[in-house]
């Protein structure tokens, strides 16, 4: 709890930091959001740990296809950093190149599931060669 | 004049009903041998011995269908990451769930489909083994004519039944899966419509065939009497409660089982009725296990905020619910109709 409040005072006093410097130096001023950023999601990803490590746990336990659990873990953090990369590039008015990550993004993600994809067909064209 | 005497004596006597043959019960499937009673001329402790043989069962089947659910909550848990973010990414991460998520329940669903089947045949073919059996049995008491009629009526149902959950309901349960995968990952609402309509006719088909075995089993009046009131309260609030789909219409064909079961003493039917149960009883665990802790995952899966994979959980429940009212069905068709000649054999 103690580090959150940290966390959030360190972002708030950046917040101030960036409106000041956009005023004067712009391209600082996003060089200090991506620094942040970067930093909060470090701080968020210790905080994350735990949560990871039961749904590993779970994934024991389930005895859950580990190349599976792999290509959900890669695309739920390919979906946590782009959404973030999008708001700074929207932040920093270039709305278009953020629109060109999220479509990269979501096309490494449909990419990274194309053996999900391959399995579950595989088993549903099984299904229907028994029907 | 003595001799015609004497040949047509001997008619006379060759024509009585005699019981000089010892009808015996085919023994059950290898699958059911394991869970057959050691004591099979009492229905109720056989019944007794079953149950407890049940409750034994439920532990490896609820740990096997709980791997599955704990894998399923692994997923939507991964998912729940993304959930409060306001992109669209999140989408795109759902529909990689829901693909696990169909993966891990269609293998097991695919499974337990098979076993349902499996079991429909093996009690299809062990009714084709023990209604002949109980029908000689009656014919040999003297009721040539009833156990005709009867065995004509049970077998004909028996048959009916039997095909139309293998060539109508198992399909259709398979249309039904494809189709809840489909829409749950693409959000198709056209097809979820489609999806509920052919679930919806699979429950109307099974229902219907039963409304129509217990009213003919009703109209003959072959089975007829009364039993312990509590007892048949009991029996008919548990089946109702238990048995998805068709618990209703169970419920009242169980009171002909109950009648007729604790009545008669014939030793053929009652080891049938044990055997019956014996075949049907694992596949009912197992099926209902899993039915069971998909809804307990479907229902945590709303704390996640997880709508299409919570959805699709759901929607394979249900699956297994009509897989439990399917095997319960046959089950209960058979025990009937063996309850049946038992009344005729007294």
């Amino acid at each position: 709890m103690d580090g959150f409040l940290q966390i959030a005072a360190a972002v708030l006093v950046a917040v101030v930091l960036s409106v000041v410097l956009s005023k004067q130096a712009k391209d600082m001023s996003i060089l200090l959001t991506i620094a942040v950023c970067c930093l909060v999601l470090m701080a968020a990803a210790s905080y994350l740990q735990p949560v990871l490590t039961l749904i590993d746990k779970l994934q024991k336990l389930g005895q859950l296809d580990s190349q599976m659990s792999q290509i959900l873990l890669k695309s739920v953090g390919i979906g946590l950093i782009t959404e973030i990369a999008v708001l700074i590039c929207n932040d920093s008015g270039n709305a278009a190149m953020g629109k060109a990550l999220q479509i990269t993004a979501t096309m490494v993600v449909l990419w990274l599931s194309l053996p999900l994809m391959e399995s579950l067909l595989e088993l549903i064209q099984r299904i229907m060669g028994e029907l | 004049m003595r001799k015609l005497a004497l040949v047509i004596a001997i008619l006379l006597l060759a024509a009585l009903p005699v019981n000089a043959m010892d009808y015996t019960a085919p023994s059950p499937p290898e699958s059911a041998e394991g869970l057959m009673p050691a004591e099979t001329q009492s229905f109720s402790q056989g019944l007794w011995e079953l149950i407890s043989k049940g409750i034994r069962l439920m532990e490896p089947s609820l740990a096997q269908a709980g791997k599955l659910c704990v894998g399923l909550l692994a997923i939507v848990m991964l998912n729940s990451v993304l959930q409060n973010l306001p992109g669209n990414m999140k989408q795109v991460v759902a529909f990689v769930s829901t693909m696990a998520v169909a993966g891990l329940l269609l293998g097991q669903t695919s499974s337990m489909i098979h076993l349902g089947r499996e079991t429909v045949q093996e009690l299809s073919d062990y009714g084709k083994l023990l209604l002949p059996v109980l029908t000689a049995s009656l014919a040999a008491q003297g009721g040539v004519t009833s156990a005709t009629a009867l065995y004509a009526g049970t077998a004909a149902f028996d048959m009916l039944l039997g095909v139309v959950i293998s060539k109508l309901l198992i399909p259709m349960v398979y249309a039904a899966i494809i189709l809840s995968v489909v829409g749950s990952a693409t959000g198709m609402q056209r097809l979820n419509k489609l999806r509920d309509f052919v679930k919806w006719l699979a429950a109307w088909s099974l229902k219907t065939v039963l409304y129509v075995f217990t009213g003919y089993i009703t109209i003959t009046g072959v089975v007829s009497g009364s039993a312990d009131a509590t007892a048949l309260k009991v029996t008919k609030l548990t089946l109702s409660g238990m048995v998805p789909v068709v618990g209703g219409i169970l419920s009242d064909a169980s009171e002909a089982v109950l009648v007729g079961a604790g009545v008669m003493k014939n030793a053929a039917g009652i080891y049938g009725l044990l055997a019956i149960l014996a075949v049907g009883l694992s596949p009912f665990v197992k099926i209902g296990a899993h039915y069971l802790l998909l809804k307990l995952t479907a229902a945590l899966c709303g704390a996640f905020d997880a709508k299409e994979a919570g959805g699709l959980i759901q929607q394979f429940s249900g699956i297994m619910g009509l897989l439990l009212g399917m095997t319960a069905a046959m089950t209960m068709l058979l025990m009937v109709s063996t309850v049946c000649f038992m009344k005729g054999v007294g």
